[in-house]
C-alpha cells in the first residue's frame, strides 16, 4: 500500500513537472506548427496539360532540396498543381518555371506559376470553434457526474472529473511543447479523443466505487 | 434446437450482407456504367478539399476630379477631355497608406470571419499574411460559394444619397440592425430587406420620407423626388416615398411576390447577405478578390491509410484474442462486431452525417466500446450464471450509466453550427444508437446459448 502511494506521488511529480515545463517552453520557444499551419509559400502551377505527379515530385525536390513539400491538386482538371513549401526565394521559383516549362515543353513566355505568401493559422484561431461546446458539454457532464453519483460526494466527483480533464489535457498540451511536435490537423481529433478516454475512464472508475459502496451499505 | 441454429445461420448470412453492402457497396448498372447506389460519404473540407480564395488589398487608384471649391465633381472634363476651369485633378490610392496598419489589417480579417459566419459558413479557415494584409480563405465547395465570394469583400459603405445633388442623406454609421424578413399574404410571399436605424437615423428618415415623394401641380403634372440606395458606391435602388416612416424601419422589397418556396428561399438568401454587409462594422480596407481555386486536400493520404491500417490491426488482434479466449462464441462475438461497425458505416451515409477529421476521435471511442460491450456480455453468456435476459439488463444499465455522458457531450456538439464538431457529435451520437440497438438484436442472439 505504502509503496503504491509513494508511486502515485511520483507519478502526479512528474506530471507536474512536464506541465510546469511545458508552460515555460510555451513561453520561451513556442510552439511548433505544421508546414500547413505554418506561415508558407504557396505556388500555383498552371500547366494547361496533364500532368504526372512523380514527375512534378521530382522536380520540386530537384529544385527544393530536401524540405517538406506538399502537393495538392488545383481543380479537377489534373493540368494544375499548388505546391506548398516553407519558403522559395526567387532563385528557387525561377529554377522551378524553367524545368516545368522544359519538361512540359511550355513558351518561355508563358506565365504557368503563381505564387502566394500565406499567412500562419493562429493556435487560438484553431482552438475557439472548440472552446464554446466543450464548456457547455464539461458542465453538463459535471452536473450529470454530481447527480449520478451523490452518494460518492457531489464536490468531490466533480471536482474530480473536472481536475482529471483540465490535467490530462495541459499534459497533452505540454508534452506537445516539450517534445516539439508540430501542431496541424491531427491535434485537434487527439485533444478531443483524450477527452473522451478521461470521461469514460472517470465515470467507470464512478460506477466501481458506487458499486462497492451499495455493496458495504447492504452488508451494514 | 435446431430453430435456434437455423436463427443463428440467418443472422451470420445478415451481418455478412451488411458487411459486403457497408464495405464493398451495391452495384447498378447505370448508363452503362457499374456504380455504387450507396449513397457517398459526406467529407468535410479538410478530408475532401476546400475552395481557396486569397483577398489582396486593392493597391489601385483613381483619379478623382474637384471643382474649385474643393468638392469631387461629377463631370469636371470639356468636351475635348482637358479640365474645367478652376477643376483639378488628383491621383487618389483606394486604399491611402494611413489605412494600411496592422490594426486594420485585424479588424478586416474579423470582420469577414463575422460575415461568413453570419452568412451560415460552417466550416472555413481564414489566415492572414501580417505583412502585406492579404487574406486567404479555404471555404467548402458549393453552389453559394461564388456568391458568398462576390460578397464577402464588399466595404459595407451603405448610404441614401438625393439623386439630384448626390447629397449624402442617411448612412451606414445611424444603422442599428439589418436583417431579411418575409411577409405572406393570398397572393404569395415577399421578401424584405428591412434596416432599422437608431434614434437619430429615425429622425432623418422620417424627414426624407416626407421630402422625397411625388408631388402633382395645379397642372396635373407629376414630378417624383429621388433618393439612391447605394452599396459600396453601387446603387441598390432608385425610389421615393409615399408614405411617411416614423418606426425608423425601411424596408425594400427584394425580388417579387412568389409562392415559389425556391425562388423565396433565393430572395431571402440575397436579403440576408446584404443585410449581413449593412449590418457589420464597415471593412477599414478595400480588398479584392484576387485568385479563387478549387484545392484537393492537404491531408497525406499515405499517413491516413497508415492509420487506417494501425487501427485494423489493433481491431484485428482484439478480436482474435476474444476468439482464442471464448472458442466459439468469441468467434460469433467478433462476426457479431465487424457487422456492428460495417452498419454504423452504412447509417452515417444515409443519416448525410458529414465526416470530419475530428470525428475520427468519436470513432475510436465508438471501437473501444463495442468491443467492451460485446466482450462483456460474451463472458457474462460464458459463465452461465444469469440468464439471458438478466445479462441484457445488466449489461445495458452498466452502459448506459457509462454512455450516457458521451450521449450528451455528442448531443450538445451535433447542434454546434460548425461542421467539424458537430461531425464529432453526430457519429458519437448515431455510434452509441447502433450499437445499443444492434448488439441487442444481433449479438445477443447469436450469443445465447442452445437449449
Amino acid at each position: 500500500m505504502k509503496e503504491l502511494l509513494k508511486n502515485k506521488k511520483m507519478i502526479y511529480i512528474a506530471i507536474a513537472l512536464i506541465i510546469i515545463i511545458g508552460i515555460i517552453s510555451i513561453f520561451v520557444l513556442r510552439l511548433n506548427f505544421t508546414l500547413m499551419y505554418s506561415q508558407h509559400t504557396r505556388i500555383n502551377v498552371f500547366l494547361g496539360k496533364n500532368y504526372d505527379l512523380q514527375e512534378i515530385k521530382q522536380i520540386s525536390q530537384e529544385v527544393f532540396g530536401n524540405e517538406e513539400i506538399i502537393y495538392q491538386e488545383i481543380e479537377t482538371f489534373h493540368d494544375s498543381i499548388a505546391i506548398t513549401v516553407k519558403q522559395a526565394t526567387e532563385e528557387q521559383i525561377t529554377n522551378l518555371d524553367t524545368k516545368l516549362k522544359e519538361k512540359y515543353e511550355i513558351s518561355s513566355e508563358e506565365e504557368i506559376l503563381q505564387v502566394n505568401e500565406v499567412g500562419h493559422l493562429r493556435g487560438r484561431d484553431i482552438v475557439k470553434p472548440y472552446i464554446i461546446p466543450m464548456i457547455i458539454s464539461t458542465l453538463i457532464v459535471l452536473a450529470y457526474v454530481g447527480i449520478r453519483y451523490l452518494n460518492l460526494g457531489i464536490l468531490k466527483t466533480i471536482f474530480t472529473l473536472f481536475l482529471r480533464l483540465i490535467i490530462s489535457e495541459s499534459l497533452l498540451l505540454s508534452i506537445i511543447a516539450v517534445c516539439r511536435i508540430p501542431i496541424g490537423i491531427y491535434t485537434m481529433p487527439v485533444a478531443i479523443l483524450l477527452y473522451f478516454l478521461v470521461i469514460i475512464y472517470s465515470v467507470i472508475g464512478f460506477e466501481k466505487k458506487l458499486a462497492k459502496r451499495k455493496i458495504e451499505e447492504s452488508k451494514k | 434446437m435446431k430453430t435456434n441454429r437455423l436463427i443463428k445461420v440467418l443472422v451470420i448470412l445478415i451481418i455478412l450482407a451488411i458487411s459486403l453492402i457497408s464495405f464493398v457497396g451495391i452495384y447498378a448498372k447505370e448508363n452503362n456504367l457499374r456504380v455504387n447506389i450507396l449513397p457517398e460519404y459526406l467529407l468535410s473540407t479538410n478530408l475532401s478539399g476546400s475552395r481557396v480564395a486569397k483577398l489582396e488589398v486593392d493597391t489601385s487608384s483613381n483619379e478623382v476630379v474637384y471643382d474649385s471649391e474643393g468638392n469631387v465633381a461629377e463631370d469636371g472634363e470639356n468636351e475635348d477631355g482637358t479640365l474645367k476651369e478652376g477643376y483639378t485633378k488628383k491621383e487618389e490610392k483606394v486604399n491611402p497608406d494611413e489605412v494600411l496598419t496592422k490594426e486594420n489589417y485585424e479588424i478586416s480579417k474579423k470582420l469577414i470571419e463575422k460575415r461568413l459566419k453570419e452568412y451560415g459558413v460552417q466550416d472555413f479557415t481564414i489566415r492572414q499574411n501580417t505583412d502585406n494584409g492579404d487574406i486567404f480563405l479555404e471555404l467548402p465547395e458549393n453552389n453559394n460559394t461564388d456568391l458568398l465570394l462576390s460578397d464577402i469583400t464588399y466595404v459595407g459603405k451603405f448610404e441614401i444619397l438625393d439623386e439630384d445633388t448626390q447629397e449624402v442623406l442617411l448612412d451606414y454609421s445611424k444603422v442599428k440592425d439589418a436583417r431579411a424578413v418575409y411577409s405572406s399574404t393570398e397572393y404569395g410571399t415577399r421578401v424584405f430587406l428591412s434596416i432599422e436605424f437608431n434614434k437619430e437615423g429615425s429622425k432623418k428618415l422620417e424627414e426624407i420620407t416626407k421630402n422625397y415623394i411625388e408631388t402633382t401641380d395645379e397642372e396635373g403634372n407629376e414630378t417624383t423626388k429621388n433618393i439612391l440606395i447605394n452599396l459600396d458606391d453601387e446603387t441598390l435602388l432608385e425610389t421615393y416615398f409615399t408614405e411617411t416612416i416614423t418606426n425608423g424601419i425601411l424596408q425594400l422589397s427584394i425580388g417579387s411576390i412568389s409562392t415559389d418556396s425556391e425562388e423565396i428561399s433565393s430572395y431571402l438568401e440575397q436579403a440576408a447577405e446584404v443585410a449581413t454587409l449593412i449590418d457589420s462594422n464597415i471593412m477599414p480596407i478595400k480588398y479584392n478578390l484576387e485568385t479563387n481555386t478549387y484545392l484537393s486536400s492537404a491531408i497525406n493520404k499515405d499517413i491516413l491509410q497508415i492509420m487506417l491500417y494501425i487501427i485494423i490491426a489493433i481491431v484485428a488482434v482484439a478480436l482474435i484474442y476474444l476468439c482464442v479466449k471464448h472458442k466459439l462464441k468469441g468467434v460469433f462475438a467478433s462476426i457479431s462486431y465487424i457487422g456492428c461497425i460495417a452498419l454504423l458505416l452504412i447509417v452515417l451515409r444515409y443519416t448525410n452525417v458529414v465526416i470530419s477529421l475530428e470525428a475520427i476521435s468519436s470513432f475510436i471511442i465508438l471501437l473501444i466500446i463495442n468491443y467492451l460491450f460485446v466482450k462483456n456480455i460474451t463472458e457474462k453468456i460464458e459463465n452461465k450464471e444469469l440468464n439471458i435476459k438478466e445479462i441484457a439488463r445488466q449489461v445495458y444499465l452498466k452502459y448506459i450509466s457509462i454512455l450516457f455522458p458521451l450521449l450528451l457531450i455528442a448531443i450538445t456538439f451535433t447542434f454546434m453550427n460548425w461542421i467539424p464538431v458537430a461531425s464529432i457529435g453526430m457519429v458519437m451520437f448515431w455510434g452509441i444508437l447502433t450499437i445499443f440497438v444492434y448488439n441487442y438484436i444481433v449479438t445477443i442472439t447469436l450469443l445465447k446459448d442452445e437449449k
